[in-house]
């Protein structure tokens, strides 16, 4: 069902059809200064951005949209945790965000020619596939978040550029001022953009499940807040009376 | 009919100001949205740390800088396409004036958000990044980028009022478009001759060159050249804007498409 929504949802759209001149911009990068080396990062960028993007608008509008709809009142009222719900939903969006890698990788062969290699396939897959579980599980928290304030949009903006920035999903977190690296280590990103760049160019991947346990860690830590969230945004609804919008 | 069209216009920036007021508080918008937009300017500067060293990492900030102040202007598009589901429409097709006004002076407060912004990022980062250019003529730069793209955010308003679920993908589409290829991170030059003259024909190419070179070496005939082409091409969307919204209304009121809801 909320496939089928999001396939509706202009922000879906939005950030899958942004996805094209984020790829030119990030070639166009690589291609000026004669740097083929750094394809991988520049097709990276846009893929880790796109995902981050839908899981934010599509997936953390899941629960205002409930509430628009009159439905929150009867996921309160279920005895089945809203929580796994919304997470639920949160999944299917990111799932469908998938959809950004095929986008990228003809957008950048029918621009710049691109045919990328991978050393690492397995890995590439495990990464994605954690990452992705660990961009829905970081989503909830925004979902919930739109109950609780107005300016709920404002912070679903404020925490794009702020996370892809010390997530390094262009340039490493290790190139950033060295006082920005505990920070970064806390985003999910910086441990997902380090794995899928190592899965595609790098000879031998040192620490593969260190690196995988951090970025599930903080995925699972990202989940546990969200429900954390949720359970504490219907119990404030629900006393307060702000449960409808309608 | 000046007079009066300039006051429609006035009364309609004044309602798009307290529509702007409405959306943040102090704190949403300092830590939220100033957040972003520094976080931004940020991210696409911080690629001269990997690729073109600490030239390309001034490069990229004032042109992001830059595509920051043209950034809220463009965003005219979405939000007059809400109008549609706020049901104004009906009542702005039966008055007696052209509508033009009305969305001109709504999104106007854009312009000026736009360049407090811009400058405001500015302010926080060129001593970060080392910035030591002639900062001075950065406000004018800025607010002939904020016009420029205004007129393209008024054309893409007249488009996506037929069609209001597509106004956000339509900005982010041409807005994003734009960054890559009006010479934000990387000059326009590196593009393909056919991309070149559409970036020529848009806002923020011109707009760029001339806040550069102002920024680099002060008042100059090129700077005010390109600053003075940024401002035609501003003001030929807006012209355009002006037909659309005229064909919009014109066909609206013909075929009485124009309901509350969209």
């Amino acid at each position: 069902m909320q496939m089928r929504l999001a396939f509706r949802t202009p922000n879906y759209w939005m950030t899958m059809v942004t996805t094209v001149p984020q790829v030119i911009l990030f070639l166009s990068v690589v291609d000026a200064f004669d740097r083929p080396d750094l394809i991988t990062n520049a097709l990276m960028a846009p893929i880790l951005m796109t995902m981050w993007s839908t899981s934010l608008w599509t997936g953390g509008s899941v629960m205002r949209d409930d509430r628009w709809r009159g439905l929150l009142e009867i996921h309160a009222a279920s005895p089945q945790p809203y929580g796994l719900v919304v997470a639920a939903r949160v999944g299917a969006v990111v799932l469908l965000s998938l959809l950004v890698i095929p986008i990228t990788l003809i957008t950048a062969a029918l621009t710049y020619g691109v045919d990328i290699q991978v050393d690492h396939p397995e890995l590439l897959l495990v990464t994605m596939i954690v990452t992705a579980l660990a961009i829905t599980g970081t989503g909830i928290i925004f979902s919930s978040m739109t109950i609780l304030s107005r300016a709920a949009n404002t912070f679903q903006s404020a925490a794009s550029y702020p996370f892809l920035l010390l997530g390094g999903v262009f340039v490493p977190l290790a190139l950033l001022p060295e006082w920005t690296h505990p920070l970064g280590r806390l985003v999910f990103l910086s441990w997902a953009s380090d794995l899928v760049r190592d899965s595609v160019t790098a000879e031998v991947v040192e620490d593969v499940a260190l690196r995988l346990g951090f970025l599930a860690l903080l995925g699972v830590i990202g989940f546990v807040a969200g429900q954390w969230l949720i359970r504490v945004v219907l119990a404030k609804v629900r006393v307060s009376g702000e449960i409808s919008a309608i | 009919m000046t007079t009066t069209t300039f006051r429609i216009a006035q009364k309609a920036s004044r309602v798009g100001f307290e529509d702007v007021k409405a959306q943040y508080t102090w704190r949403s918008w300092l830590f939220g949205w100033i957040v972003r937009v520094t976080a931004q300017v940020l991210f696409f500067a911080a690629m001269g740390l990997l690729v073109g060293g600490p030239e390309f990492v001034l490069f990229a900030f004032v042109g992001n800088v830059c595509a920051m102040a043209a950034l809220m202007p463009q965003g005219a598009g979405p939000d007059t396409a809400w109008e549609r589901g706020l049901g104004t429409l009906p009542l702005l097709l039966a008055a007696p004036r052209s509508m033009l006004p009305v969305f001109a002076g709504r999104s106007a407060f854009y312009v000026v958000q736009g360049v407090v912004e811009a400058s405001l990022v500015f302010a926080m980062l060129a001593p970060v990044v080392g910035f030591e250019g002639r900062w001075q003529w950065l406000p004018l730069g800025l607010l002939t980028l904020a016009l420029g793209s205004y007129g393209l955010g008024l054309f893409l308003a007249s488009v996506s009022i037929r069609r209001p679920r597509i106004g956000n993908i339509l900005f982010n589409l041409v807005f994003y478009t734009l960054v890559a290829i009006a010479g934000v991170n990387v000059p326009t030059e590196v593009f393909p001759g056919a991309v070149q003259r559409v970036a020529q024909v848009l806002p923020m190419h011109h707009g760029l060159l001339g806040s550069r070179s102002l920024l680099a070496d002060g008042a100059n005939p090129y700077a005010f050249r390109e600053l003075g082409a940024e401002l035609a091409i501003g003001a030929a969307w807006f012209l355009l804007a002006m037909v659309g919204f005229q064909l919009f209304s014109e066909g609206g009121r013909r075929d009485g498409s124009i309901d509350l809801d969209e």
